[in-house]
């Protein structure tokens, strides 16, 4: 929801190496149904999607916060070594 | 008291407006992610559809930026 300068400083606070994107419009928000019942900002929902496009894991609410379950999903999609 | 009603009812009809209820559900595990293109904190465009067939993607909604949590 935020505009790409309130992202980059979020993103130079946290040093972070990954795109923070803005959604000003709330189409992706709505398409992923994360939409907050006000309509003013989306759920804390973090979705695994694979590289087929497919969701393989969602955390929402609290569970979202913590990284491990994500990370847990991406270590899954990784491919197996031989 | 009539008027009371009214005003109540008028509240009503204006906070059905504000919070739609029919709201898209959550998508889950196993259906397919929507494309899109979003602009990132350097301007740049990001699309899902760059990622098909290279990499997995972690897709995280939050609330608002420079937010605890």
């Amino acid at each position: 929801m935020d505009g790409a300068e309130a992202n980059r400083k979020f993103a130079q606070s946290l040093g972070a190496t990954f795109p923070i994107l803005s959604d000003p419009e709330k189409t992706t928000a709505k398409a992923y149904g994360v939409l907050n019942f006000t309509h003013l900002f989306a759920n804390r929902v973090t979705f695994v999607i694979d590289k087929d496009g497919v969701i393989q894991h969602v955390d929402k609410g609290s569970d979202a916060i913590d990284p491990t379950g994500a990370c847990g999903a991406c270590t899954g999609l990784q491919p197996k070594k031989p | 008291m009539l008027i009371r009603w009214f005003l109540v009812a008028i509240a009503l009809v204006i906070l059905c407006l504000l919070f739609p209820l029919a709201s898209k559900a959550q998508l889950k595990v196993g259906d397919r992610a929507p494309d899109f293109a979003l602009q990132g904190q350097n301007g740049q465009t990001v699309k899902l559809s760059d990622f098909l067939g290279k990499k997995s993607v972690v897709l995280a909604f939050y609330i608002k930026a420079s937010t605890p949590g």
